[in-house]
């Protein structure tokens, strides 16, 4: 899949801090990174590391306060998003690059059925009729494996068991076809046999769509099964990167050894 | 439905109240307007069963009309006051900031003084008429909704699927009026039954204070100050618009009752 390789995204030198009465924090220090085309990056750090404010602020999207000092660039195709108009992040966010959350249960607003929430993402990025967005809802629920997805239009997220609720969040953020998919840990709120389940759709799509996927976890496992590259945070630094294979087979430092030796354990 | 019988007493009520003031012209028994000095203050008899006030004129008559005016000055000061209340707390509460700042200094002025004292010092530099009733109650009427808004959009904006919302590229109006709007408005109808219970009372009270309707007009609450003069002679003149004006408040208040328990997911019990 990963023929036509090229620096989709860069990150250079992100640097994030928390002001708390009049002190201020570092959340992330010098973070960079290149994403390339079809290609899979794992970061993984325990709670607290920043990984989700790595992804959050791929969109800017972390809030401002508390965090402050955001510096650095992040390149999405000559674009920097950290330095563009709300107008140009809203036509990105979506459509160029989707986020799927940790807890689809909280995710999905409550009031909308699974059907009116795929639509409203598609609408509000192509210009099209509420027919149509329809069809097209009813085939990204199925391309996710929900079964009669049209009856489950209708439904509200908490019909839906918590797999398919994951996998209705899926069908949402692959409705404009995004070329990046920022996953914070998709799978942490699942139980193992749908977190396989749902990896094991990660791992189709890559095949099938050659998306571009940023996936966050703690669990080195769920990393080892889909990617290519990657990264260890920890204290809001990256401490250790490079190719999936190479970290497993000679990690650098104490922590990744830990990590991965935990792994062994499981 | 409704775990509480006095919400259906409620929505009877306000649906026999609806259905008398679209009716009236064809149910009333005479023309509310016509005067009839010789029969005046006639008691309640089998003919006349509200009796007659100090024109002679049906008080049935007139309170069946009446209906049309506490209705429609109650359900046009609610909605445009709560349209109006609802897109200030929207933003207000989504933006916080300066605008918020600025906002909620505004509702809290208006909110420290007594509320019909307000509307009448409006009515009386408007000049006393039912359209500047109805446009000093909305000049009020937003307050509560705004606040209220405001104070659930705050809780309601933190969510993930608020952050999801935003993460899809919406825009902050589509993000207000269909992820935000959706989950909050069931608290906003609840208000909406007591605020237009709170109207029906205003509209009276300055009716009664002469700053609404014109005289001679059938409003419950004008039909109430007429009464005031003859209380002691007839009673029958008063007793009957303030039963009125009590009862679809009482209906609007057990219906807001009602759906403020079945809309709350803390107070339905299943």
């Amino acid at each position: 899949m990963n023929l036509n390789r090229s620096p989709l995204l860069q990150v250079i030198d992100l640097n994030v801090d928390f002001k708390s009465e009049g002190k201020t924090t570092a959340i992330l220090k010098e973070i960079s990174f290149v994403l390339e085309k079809g290609e899979t990056l794992g970061i993984v750090g325990e709670s607290g590391s920043g990984k989700t404010i790595t992804v959050q602020s791929i969109l800017n999207l972390i809030p401002t306060p508390p965090l402050s000092g955001i510096s650095g660039k992040i390149l999405f195709k000559d674009t920097d998003l950290l330095n563009c108009s709300q107008t140009q992040l809203r036509s990105i966010r979506g459509k160029e690059i989707a986020y799927i959350f940790q807890e689809p249960m909280t995710a999905l607003n409550p009031v909308l059925s699974i059907g009116d929430q795929i639509m409203e993402m598609i609408r509000t990025h192509e210009s099209t009729g509420r027919k149509s967005a329809f069809q097209k809802a009813v085939s990204l629920l199925e391309e996710v494996g929900i079964p009669s997805p049209e009856q489950r239009m209708k439904n509200f997220p908490h019909e839906l068991s918590g797999g398919m609720r994951q996998r209705a969040m899926i069908a949402m953020a692959l409705s404009c076809n995004p070329e990046i998919l920022l996953a914070d840990e998709p799978t942490t709120a699942l139980d193992v046999t749908i977190q396989a389940q749902v990896l094991e759709l990660f791992k189709e799509l890559k095949q099938t769509r050659g998306t571009s996927i940023i996936f966050v976890t703690h669990d080195l496992g769920v990393i080892a099964e889909i990617a290519d590259k990657l990264m260890v945070l920890r204290q809001g630094m990256i401490i250790e990167e490079g190719p999936l294979d190479q970290i497993f087979k000679s990690p650098q430092q104490e922590y990744t050894r830990e990590l991965i030796s935990l792994l062994g354990g499981e | 439905m409704f775990r509480n019988k006095w919400t259906y007493a409620g929505l009877i009520i306000i649906l026999f109240f609806i259905v008398t003031a679209l009716t009236a012209p064809w149910i009333a028994p005479e023309d509310p307007y016509e005067i009839n000095l010789v029969l005046q203050l006639a008691p309640p008899d089998a003919d006349h069963i509200m009796g007659r006030d100090n024109n002679g004129s049906d008080i049935l008559s007139r309170l069946l009309y009446g209906a049309r005016i506490s209705l429609v000055v109650g359900l046009s000061v609610v909605t445009i006051s709560g349209i109006i209340g609802i897109l200030l707390g929207l933003v207000s509460g989504y933006y916080g900031g300066w605008v918020d700042l600025i906002l909620m200094r505004i509702v809290d002025i208006l909110l420290a003084f007594p509320g019909l004292l307000l509307a009448i010092a409006l009515v009386a530099v408007l000049g006393p008429s039912l359209t500047n009733v109805v446009i000093a109650l909305i000049a009020l009427g937003w307050v509560p909704f705004a606040r209220l808004v405001r104070g659930q959009v705050i809780s309601v904006k933190e969510r993930n699927y608020i952050l999801a919302a935003r993460t899809s590229g919406q825009s902050d109006l589509r993000v207000m009026i269909i992820h935000i709007l959706p989950n909050i408005i069931s608290v906003v109808i609840v208000q909406a039954t007591f605020n237009l219970a709170g109207v029906i009372i205003s509209e009276s009270s300055l009716s009664f204070l002469g700053l609404g309707a014109p005289p001679g007009t059938p409003s419950w609450g004008a039909m109430l100050s007429e009464g005031k003069q003859v209380i002691l002679d007839a009673p029958h003149v008063s007793i009957f618009p303030g039963l009125a004006i009590m009862l679809v408040v009482l209906a609007f208040n057990f219906v807001g009752d009602g759906l403020r328990d079945k809309l709350d997911p803390k107070t339905d019990r299943k």
